[in-house]
């Protein structure tokens, strides 16, 4: 049981006061905390007092997601950027790339009282138009001008009972945290599922050299891979993954893995169809409502304003929270029904999205769950389709044993798949596959066949069989 | 008052689509000045295989001035135009530009719905007004 707050993977942003009726941005955690470090102070002050703001900022923030203290009013964001109550967050801005780094070293680290879990609400003011309890802007610059440590600015506003917690896990990320660093010379399960990240990423940006094979060896290929990840995403370019080159790459993994995972989604909706079919509203149910559920759900992965919701076929409040979303953000009148005209808009602004993408990336690789558990004693294609998968996974980590192709799910394939388990820190019960297991095999399966596939510009010098 | 602005900062645009999933290649970036003094300022880029733009050096105030309250606007702003073929135009204003200091600017660009029988356009996400703290 952690005994720290997990940090949140998002943060909802409402770009008003709590009663306006503003929209809503979800973004990543440490992205909110980027703009909002770049929104409140000079990038230009001395780093310490950088420093020491952004902890106030990470754990204010912190505190109203763990506090829920909007969600419990029934508002359906985390925090505002009305500096009334708030701390300010211009949508869209420009980040300061001092501001960045610092951010990525830190953004799951924050304050709070020792012996207490929830995170310090550190409130805070610019101290000079308004003065507060809690620290001050101006006056932490002075303090890291008398060559104050962010710790000792932050104890001089806050008091002496001060903790920070430093590299708490972050939600649904950090199961597979490796012993940092990762450099050249490491070898083992953390270098093997850095290279397949990295493989995997690198698809999509074709400026990131492949490491072929991955095998499991932190050598001079992963290094300039590791470089180019990190030139393109204004890390300190080092070769080296520390923290922040982590979890960065496993964001923008997250940000590619969702498109796969949506498209794959959109493969067992393929006998619907995209006519309107009568008005939809909260408390439908069905296929059609499967179908717009889709629609939205894909749009939210393009559009900032418009929350993902989960494609279960019921019109609950997520689903009419998102079609009112869309409907503010594409001008039409908010309400959340769909009409006609909602409904042909959304289908149109969908088709515009796929065709967006490269083919290669709408094309489904895996196969979806069965249907049918399988365990020890299965047998059939499906336990086929299983270990040739395994099979691929096996040849890059280590601790997983390679098996026979056989269609037939016996000691070595049980073995196989709870070495899977393991590796990948899952929990479920050990050698029975499931659908949430298979869909994780599958998930790793794509990233190696996906990975290793050589794009236009890419790095020579191997071919793929 | 003394208008010129001797010190430099320097702004990379980052162009992408889907939270990121995609960056976009070949993307057009205008950047001009917003201030009296920098009007005259104008650079093009176009994006390369990772979205992003060479760096432009772009005038900015003494950074002496953003060390102490009570002084005038210690940054410049900027504007940006981004365009690309099939998706929708994106624009940025009063952009802040400190000396010394690196801005990246992120832009997700959003595709052009298929058939645009509506002709609305997604506004709020496409059409950024930046600033800064009064501090």
């Amino acid at each position: 049981m952690p005994d720290s707050f997990v940090i949140p993977e998002s943060i909802t942003v409402h770009l008003g006061p709590p009663r306006s009726n503003a929209e809503n941005v979800t973004l990543s955690f440490p992205d909110y905390i980027k703009n909002v470090a770049s929104s409140e102070i000079y990038p230009t002050w001395p780093e310490a007092a950088i420093r020491a703001n952004i902890y106030a900022q990470i754990s204010f923030a912190l505190n109203r997601v763990f506090t829920g203290f909007y969600r419990a009013q029934g508002y359906d964001f985390d925090i505002t950027n009305s500096t009334a109550t708030d701390q300010s967050f211009v949508y869209g801005r420009d980040i300061f790339d001092n501001v960045s780094r610092i951010v990525d070293d830190i953004f799951n680290s924050y304050l709070r009282r020792p012996g207490s879990i929830e995170p310090l609400f550190a409130a805070y003011c610019d101290g000079v138009e308004v003065t507060c309890a809690g620290l001050s802007q101006w006056g932490s610059v002075d303090l890291a001008n008398e060559g104050r440590t962010p710790y000792e600015i932050l104890t001089y506003y806050y008091g002496d009972n001060l903790e920070i917690v430093n590299d708490a896990p972050v939600a649904d990320i950090s199961n597979l945290v490796p012993e940092f660093p990762l450099r050249e010379g490491s070898t083992g399960r953390d270098v093997a599922q850095l290279q397949v990240r990295l493989n995997r990423v690198a698809t999509n940006y074709p400026a990131i050299p492949k490491i072929y094979p991955p095998d499991a060896i932190f050598g001079p290929e992963t290094t300039e891979a590791v470089r180019a990840f990190q030139r393109i995403f204004d890390l300190t370019e080092d070769g080296i993954v520390g923290s922040a080159t982590w979890y960065r790459l496993q964001y923008i993994y997250n940000a590619v893995k969702r498109i796969s995972e949506i498209n794959s989604e959109g493969i067992t909706l393929d006998e619907t169809t995209p006519q309107y079919a009568g008005e939809l509203s909260p408390g439908d149910s069905g296929i059609t409502v499967r179908t717009l559920q889709y629609f939205l759900d894909y749009v939210a992965a393009f559009v900032a304003t418009v929350p993902s919701v989960a494609v279960d076929g019921v019109y609950g409040n997520e689903t009419q929270a998102a079609v009112s979303a869309f409907q503010q953000t594409y001008g039409l009148p908010v309400s959340g029904n769909v009409n006609e005209r909602t409904w042909d808009r959304i289908y149109n602004v969908y088709l515009g999205l796929v065709s967006s993408i490269p083919v290669v990336f709408t094309e489904g690789t895996t196969i979806p769950f069965p249907g049918v558990i399988l365990r020890r004693g299965s047998e059939g294609d499906a336990v086929r389709v299983l270990q040739q998968y395994i099979n691929e996974i096996a040849a890059v980590f280590p601790e997983i044993p390679s098996l026979s192709v056989d269609g037939v799910f016996g000691a070595g394939t049980e073995a196989s798949v709870v070495a899977f388990q393991e590796t990948f820190g899952l929990s479920g019960t050990p050698g029975v596959v499931g659908a949430v297991l298979w869909d994780a095999i599958a998930s790793v399966y794509e990233d190696l066949y996906t990975g290793n596939l050589a794009s236009e510009g890419q790095y020579p010098g191997y071919t793929v069989s | 008052m003394n208008t010129s602005m001797p010190e430099l900062g320097q702004l990379i645009v980052s162009i992408f689509s889907a939270g990121g999933a995609f960056p976009l290649e070949g993307a057009t970036v205008v950047i001009t000045g917003n201030d009296e003094g920098n009007r005259e300022i104008r650079h093009l880029r176009i994006s390369d295989l990772s979205g992003r733009t060479e760096p432009v050096l772009l005038p900015a105030p003494s950074a002496a001035l953003s060390q102490t309250p009570g002084n005038r606007r210690p940054y410049a702003t900027y504007n940006l135009e981004v365009s690309k073929e099939g998706y929708f135009p994106y624009s940025v204003s009063g952009l802040p530009i400190f000396s010394g200091i690196t801005s990246i600017q992120p832009v997700p660009l959003i595709p052009l719905p298929s058939y645009d029988t509506e002709n609305a356009y997604p506004r709020d996400v496409n059409s950024i007004a930046e600033s800064e703290p009064n501090l």
